[in-house]
């Protein structure tokens, strides 16, 4: 029986080939173009989620007019006791005073678990050679090692000083931070009561979400991803409703001689999936051979994302799905025209 | 023609699953292409408004000390006398934040509004007008606002939420991105925000000492200088404390901001337009072969096969123009209902126009397929052919 019934899969393939050459062409391609939108798709949406892990759902609190704030560190202390469970960076500006009793700004360096930078000396960008000396500088009367840098303003700015060396006299006059849960209005007040209590003022500290452009950017490959696959799915189903609608006559024939309904089903489900896998093969050998490659060159990150477990995964995720939609669409049909047949022969 | 119209649309009728498949795989084709370039437009929409002052010659200034003294002051005001500057002010009261933008900048600035309309600065009023950020205290379009001072602010409009506030901060690889953040009700609570123009804020009573102005400006000269007086002007600023970003550097880092934005999107509307196209080409082809015999009968009666493609395409033409009607519809839906924010939808005339190319291109794609059957059957054979059940 099994042995018939893949003979005539294969004839039933080879008279498709024969006889509606266009169609089975257009049905591989198809075929192979929905699978490509998988494989594409599924990237994406890797890409997107590491986007938005790497925003983080966090939002960043600022407060520009910071009244001048004298004990900083103290400050900064009650601060990561209120809510240092919630905040993961610092970023406070206090003013400092050098040798000539010029004020400047620096940015303090707050240590954290997470902190790799050495805390043992000042940071200057390498511009402001006006305030070293001899690899010391004086601030605020107290000398402090010199720590030369190139890019000070990766860290925050031109002149850092770790927490440690700050003094009762630097007064705060800037402060922001980032939190990492997902901000909710309850966060916000819990944070704005917080920063109220440690730094005195009124005004309320205003959170801003990060980066909304990168946000809205990332919808749209979710849509799109989306929009890709549901297209490509439809299209597949379309060509196997107008298949079965064309071979109406070949499953009158089979019924006429004696196959069941559910047997023909099968015939035709076994058919159609075969040529689903010829389409996901096709696709495959296009996707890992011609088209990774150049897609590395606008998606660096996707090098990361497709393993043989990734590639298995997503031909799971296609067999399952074309399965679903064929015994969807097309046993209906299918019962419809053995039904036909049946009525033609009684 | 209107027989062939009739013809087409009876047609049209006759296969409605397949055709209404077509609609809709036009109809998200054309919503996908106006959704990319919307995406575009809302970074553009940020950039145009500070790209005069970028294209010029200049530096973005950055005080990494605070200047020492009047004289200092009066130095720097000498030395950018033949300069635009870009810079934003804010005035703060209470809950209230009131950024006030350059006449030119607030003019160009054509951020989304959810209601009411940005004011025309050449009409008077007797308060001062400015537009607000969707807010926790319910204030809308035509809300007054008592500030201390007795200064009474008039809302003329309210911003989609989430939308930007122009803030000028500095990053290393410094760009127009930098010089907005995002504003969103949901985190504010009872903070409101507001634009205004200069000129707007000169006409009111507000005392100049309450507004200050952000620590970063943009100076962009009128006219371009020499090499020597540029360079001079650069060395005296950094002299006086200042850094400087060449505007040169921020126009380059912009542009490619935008070219990545722009250039993300290659493969995926590559992906879909493939899809799409074996979509259409195919449901085309199908749907054209089905309407072949019909077509073989017309022609028996006399109709000539020109005719037997237009009604053809006549079919297509409904298909086309339905989507087109339907997308429409569903872009004006998303834009107001505020979907379109979550996505950056900004809607420029660019969409009409890629939006007419759409489905130019599709009427094309869709005519070939019938046009190259219809050219090729044999009406005799067709009629008489029973193969296909």
């Amino acid at each position: 029986m099994k042995m018939s019934l893949f003979r005539y899969v294969r004839l039933n393939i080879r008279t498709m080939i024969c006889d509606h050459t266009f169609i089975f062409i257009m049905l591989i391609l198809s075929a192979t173009v929905t699978s490509l939108c998988l494989f594409f798709s599924y990237g994406i949406i890797q890409k997107v989620q590491d986007d938005n892990s790497e925003l983080g759902d966090e939002m960043y609190f600022y407060r520009y007019d910071l009244p001048r704030t004298p004990n900083i560190r103290e400050c900064i202390k009650r601060l990561k006791d209120d809510a240092g469970d919630v905040i993961w960076a610092y970023n406070v500006t206090v003013t400092v005073k050098d040798e000539n009793g010029a004020e400047q700004h620096a940015e303090v360096l707050i240590d954290s678990p997470n902190n790799t930078l050495d805390m043992s000396g000042v940071y200057l960008h390498e511009s402001m050679d006006h305030l070293m000396h001899d690899e010391k500088i004086a601030l605020n009367g107290n000398v402090l090692p010199v720590i030369k840098t190139y890019n000070s303003y990766e860290m925050a700015g031109d002149m850092c000083i770790p927490e440690q060396f700050l003094t009762d006299d630097m007064l705060g006059i800037q402060l922001s931070f980032y939190v990492d849960p997902e901000p909710t209005a309850k966060l916000a007040d819990r944070l704005n009561r917080a920063v109220a209590e440690t730094f005195g003022g009124t005004s309320s500290y205003t959170p801003t979400p990060v980066e909304l452009l990168k946000k809205q950017e990332n919808n749209t490959f979710y849509a799109y991803a989306f929009m890709t696959v549901m297209i490509a799915v439809l299209n597949l189903s379309m060509y196997f409703r107008y298949i079965v609608e064309i071979r109406k006559k070949q499953i009158k024939i089979f019924r006429t001689c004696g196959a069941a309904a559910e047997e023909i089903n099968t015939l035709f489900l076994i058919e159609n999936l075969t040529e689903l896998v010829i389409g996901y093969l096709t696709a495959f050998l296009l996707f890992r051979f011609v088209l990774f490659d150049r897609l590395l060159d606008y998606y660096p990150s996707f090098k990361y994302y497709y393993s043989a477990k990734q590639y298995i995964m997503t031909f799971a995720i296609f067999a399952v799905g074309s399965l679903l939609t064929l015994m969807l669409l097309i046993s209906p049909c299918i019962r419809r025209s053995a039904e036909a047949g049946e009525r033609s022969v009684e | 023609m209107r027989c062939i119209f009739s013809y087409s649309f009876l047609s049209f009728l006759a296969r409605p699953v397949i055709n209404l498949f077509m609609v809709f795989e036009l109809f998200v084709v054309l919503v996908a292409v106006n959704f990319s370039l919307a995406q575009y437009n809302s970074r553009t929409m940020l950039y145009d408004p500070v790209r005069p002052y970028l294209e010029r010659q200049g530096f973005m200034l950055i005080p990494s000390a605070p200047l020492r003294g009047d004289s200092a002051s009066m130095t720097v005001n000498d030395l950018l006398k033949d300069a635009d500057i870009l810079s934003v002010k804010n005035y703060h009261s209470g809950d209230y934040t009131v950024t006030v933008l350059p006449d030119d900048v607030f003019d160009s600035l054509r951020l989304p509004v959810d209601d009411g309309r940005i004011f025309d600065r050449s009409a008077d009023s007797r308060n001062m007008r400015v537009i607000v950020t969707r807010n926790g205290q319910g204030i809308g379009v035509g809300n007054t606002l008592e500030l201390e001072n007795g200064i009474t602010l008039e809302c003329t409009a309210v911003l989609t939420d989430p939308t930007y506030l122009m803030h000028i901060s500095y990053s290393s690889e410094m760009s127009f991105e930098e010089m907005y953040r995002s504003i969103d009700s949901k985190y504010y609570g009872q903070s409101l925000f507001c634009y205004t123009s200069e000129s707007e804020l000169r006409r009111s009573d507000v005392p100049k000492e309450t507004v200050t102005e952000e620590m970063y400006r943009i100076v962009s000269f009128r006219q371009e200088l020499s090499e020597n007086e540029y360079t001079g002007i650069q060395k005296s600023l950094q002299e006086q404390g200042y850094a400087l970003i060449p505007n040169s550097e921020i126009v380059k880092n912009s542009e490619k901001i935008l070219s990545d934005s722009f250039r993300s999107f290659i493969p995926a509307v590559i992906a879909f337009g493939v899809v799409v196209l074996t979509g259409i080409i195919s449901c085309s082809f199908v749907s054209a072969r089905s309407m072949l015999k019909k077509l073989a009968v017309f022609y028996c009666c006399g109709a000539t096969k020109t005719k037997c493609v237009l009604i053809s395409v006549g079919q297509n033409v409904i298909i086309t123009l339905s989507a087109a009607l339907a997308s429409d519809a569903a872009i004006v839906i998303i834009g107001v209902s505020g979907i379109g924010n979550k996505f950056g939808f900004v809607l420029r005339s660019s969409n009409i126009l890629i939006s007419a190319a759409v489905v130019l291109g599709c009427l094309l794609v869709s005519a070939i397929a019938p046009a190259v059957l219809i050219s090729r059957a044999n009406p005799r054979e067709l009629l008489t052919d029973t193969a296909n059940g």
